[in-house]
């Protein structure tokens, strides 16, 4: 059996209507049938009352004249009322006067109950009523009324009530079956609507409202729905084309073969890649869709640790960056290669990697490399070969010194002038070269006797070369001032040789004037440029090229004294501390150098 | 349930065994003096008669012989007829019964009974007797015995012609003497 929850709504309509309908009817039938019963009971005693009080007062003269016969003959009468069966009229004393049986049988009458008074009892009704005429009071009269009738009355009107209720209930099956297409219509409509749609027959399926009752809401809300639903769906349509487009893109940059391309899935293999990977490792199409191509198999052993790591960074960061690392070729020769990779969002194990070939860029890296060894050692062989070359130099040039001096001493007064001359000569080579060595040395000795780079503040290192150059500075009556100067990380003797060189040369190339030195710094981004402005002769353009050259001399040896070698250690220094050195000039208005000196340093 | 206690079934009983035993407590005349009483119970004077007047008392009149001997004075000394007392006068002479609501006319009378009958013609008096012939000489009520047992007859024409209006029942229960033609 089905319940009530499976039957059609076009069923429940109709049930619950009939439902209530009919319970209302056997309610107001109900009422009205025991309304019925109640109001002809006491329509029967009514009756039976006024039939009393009459046949009572017919019996009032019979009564007042003690005439038995006379009151017989009255009750004899009442054979013509058929509902009587017994009338017993009694007297004032309540003494039976008087009774008449409808059936010849002996009936028990019960005892007189004064007063009116009425019930029903089995299938009759039993009614007392006092006889009273005039005021004056006779007796009592006692019928016995039948209710046969009575119940049979009632009981055709229950039948005639049930024959209507049928009637009733067969006019309402009738009318609810039609009205209820005015509920059960729109909602059927609506489901059939939402069977096409869910069979596939697209969302441009719209329900006719017929009213603004709540089903018209819900096929407002239902028209709204579907209009939403086709929205999103020219919207889905619209993302998948722009996915496809996306796609395409991808696509042509995966297949562009400027970048070995590769994805891989949760077991780690690769499940895809282009042309380009697959010419690095040397492997076919073929050789990919049948497995033999397999990611742990390109992996040189060595690497295994290190791609631990990466794998792991890939797992954390969702991106490995860039590395270098090596995959063995089909054909055995290891391939040099930089490798990144990116998990796709939202997973963990599986991704994209692009690897490139560096097979190309090692080799010149190589190349570099073997040339850069090659140069470092050809100058540290240079820088030796100086060092040792003029270190060497002094002792046989110490030798010509010591024995040209003692030949002058020892035959001086048997030379003639000449001879003198030319020993004084020879000496003076002797001594020239012998500077010249020392320069050399000092020149070499930047490099190779260099001292670490620590802090320090450049007042201290102005001051001590100011101090190296007391004497100068006094004999040609020079200023030198300075601004604020930085705290900066450098060799401190270098440092103060740079700039004792340069204040040096500023005295010596004076010109008529008092020599003003100053000296100021600049703070760039990464670096601090030192300046040392002089009032001097300047410098032509002419020689600018060959101011910082070792041995390079602008002007001739007797006019100005010095080897020219204080501009080229200058330079080395500058080099040493990885700035930058060069000058501006005017001839006749000055001179500035300027040197650079980095805030941090590389290490 | 109806239930009859003891009592109730005695009288009950009795009442079905004895009917006459009612009749036997009291005398011819006794009853006679009761029966006065209860024939004004169903007769109606005529409208606008002293009868209505509570003020004043109900007068019966016995003329001739008085065959009541004290009945009449003892029975009425409680009893009440149409909610007046009653006053019992005994009248000799024709002259006086003008005045009384009701007479009784003895059997003694029967000589007179012509010249009572047309001095109180037109007068709101009933006339009770008990001899044989009086009804049908014009007195409106006349008991007589018959198997031991009081009955009366009515003239219905004389109590017409009086006034009076009489109940049905009352003429049912009589014997009717010059009845009176129902207008069907």
């Amino acid at each position: 059996m089905t319940s009530f929850h499976d039957l059609t709504i076009r069923k429940k309509i109709i049930l619950i209507i009939l439902l209530t309908s009919t319970v209302i009817l056997i309610i107001g039938f109900g009422f009205v049938i025991s309304n019925e019963i109640i109001t002809s009971k006491k329509e029967l005693i009514y009756i039976s009352q006024v039939k009393a009080r009459f046949i009572g007062e017919n019996c009032v003269v019979y009564l007042s004249f003690q005439d038995r016969a006379g009151a017989g003959n009255i009750l004899k009468n009442v054979e013509s009322i058929p509902a009587l069966e017994t009338v017993a009229v009694y007297d004032e004393k309540n003494i039976l006067f008087a009774k008449y049986n409808r059936i010849n049988q002996e009936l028990f009458l019960p005892a007189v109950i004064s007063g009116s008074y009425s019930r029903f009892y089995k299938d009759h009704l039993d009614i007392f009523h006092p006889i009273v005429y005039n005021d004056q009071f006779y007796g009592t009269i006692y019928l016995r009324v039948s209710t046969i009738e009575l119940y049979h009355n009632i009981n055709k009107f229950v039948l005639m009530l049930l024959l209507l209720l049928i009637v009733l209930v067969i006019i309402l099956y009738l009318i609810a079956s039609r009205l209820e297409k005015i509920i059960s219509t729109p909602i059927l409509n609506l489901a059939k609507a939402t069977k096409m749609i869910s069979e596939g027959e697209g969302y441009l399926l719209k329900v006719q409202k017929k009213g603004n009752d709540e089903i018209g809401i819900l096929i407002d809300g239902f028209n709204n729905m579907m209009d939403q639903i086709q929205e999103k769906a020219q919207e889905r349509d619209k993302a998948l084309e722009s996915l496809r487009e996306s796609e395409n893109k991808f696509r042509a940059l995966f297949e562009s073969d400027l970048i070995g391309t590769h994805f891989w899935d949760a077991t780690g293999e690769i499940t895809e890649a282009n042309d380009e990977f697959l010419k690095i490792v040397g492997y076919t199409r073929e050789d990919l869709t049948s497995g033999v191509l397999r990611w742990r198999d390109l992996t040189p052993p060595e690497y295994t640790e290190s791609d631990n790591l990466k794998l792991k960074e890939l797992e954390e960061k969702a991106a490995v960056t860039p590395f270098e690392k090596e995959y063995f070729h089909k054909d055995g020769r290891r391939v040099p290669i930089i490798l990144g990779a990116a998990t796709f969002p939202g997973s963990t194990v599986s991704g994209v990697a692009f690897i490139l070939d560096i097979t190309e860029r090692k080799e010149a890296e190589r190349r570099i490399k073997l040339f850069n060894e090659e140069l470092q050692r050809s100058n540290k062989e240079l820088e030796q070969f100086a060092y040792v070359a003029s270190h060497d130099l002094q002792e046989p040039l110490r030798m010509i010194s010591s024995y040209t001096q003692l030949l002058e001493r020892r035959y001086g007064d048997r030379l003639d002038q000449d001879a003198k001359d030319f020993i004084g000569y020879a000496v003076d080579g002797a001594v020239r070269m012998q500077r010249l060595i020392n320069d050399l040395l000092s020149y070499s000795r930047v490099t190779t006797r260099g001292k670490p780079f620590e802090e320090i503040d450049s007042h201290i290192i102005l001051g001590l070369a100011i101090a190296n150059l007391q004497q100068a500075i006094s004999e040609a009556g020079a200023i030198v001032t300075n601004d604020d100067l930085p705290v900066i990380m450098a060799d401190e003797s270098q440092l103060v040789r740079v700039f004792q060189n340069i204040i040096d040369n500023a005295i010596k190339f004076h010109g008529n004037e008092t020599p003003r030195i100053h000296v100021s710094a600049k703070e760039d981004d990464n670096e601090w440029v030192f300046s040392i402005s002089d009032n001097g002769l300047g410098i032509d353009k002419q020689f600018h090229d060959r101011i910082f050259v070792i041995f390079q001399r602008l002007h001739g040896r007797d006019e100005y004294p010095g080897t020219g070698i204080g501009l080229a250690i200058c330079k080395r220094i500058i080099q040493r501390q990885e700035g930058k050195i060069w000058f501006e000039s005017e001839v006749g208005k000055g001179t500035t150098f300027y040197f650079t000196i980095p805030k941090t340093r590389r290490l | 349930m109806l239930v009859l206690n003891k009592s109730d079934w005695f009288l009950l009983i009795l009442s079905l065994l004895i009917p006459q035993l009612v009749f036997a407590q009291y005398s011819e005349y006794e009853l006679k003096a009761v029966y006065l009483e209860k024939f004004t119970h169903f007769i109606e004077y005529p409208k606008l008669t002293t009868v209505a007047d509570t003020s004043k008392p109900f007068i019966i009149g016995v003329i001739g012989k008085n065959p009541f001997a004290d009945i009449l004075d003892n029975y009425y000394k409680t009893y009440k007829i149409k909610n007046r007392k009653v006053e019992i006068k005994y009248y000799s002479r024709l002259s006086q019964i003008t005045g009384c609501n009701l007479l009784f006319i003895a059997a003694s009378e029967k000589e007179r009974l012509r010249e009572i009958l047309s001095l109180i013609k037109d007068k709101p008096i009933l006339t009770v007797s008990d001899s044989e012939g009086f009804s049908q000489a014009g007195v409106h009520i006349n008991l007589y015995l018959k198997d031991n047992k009081l009955h009366y007859e009515l003239n219905e024409g004389a109590l017409i012609k009086s006034g009076f209006s009489v109940w049905a029942q009352l003429l049912n229960s009589a014997k009717i003497i010059n009845p009176v033609k129902k207008e069907q």
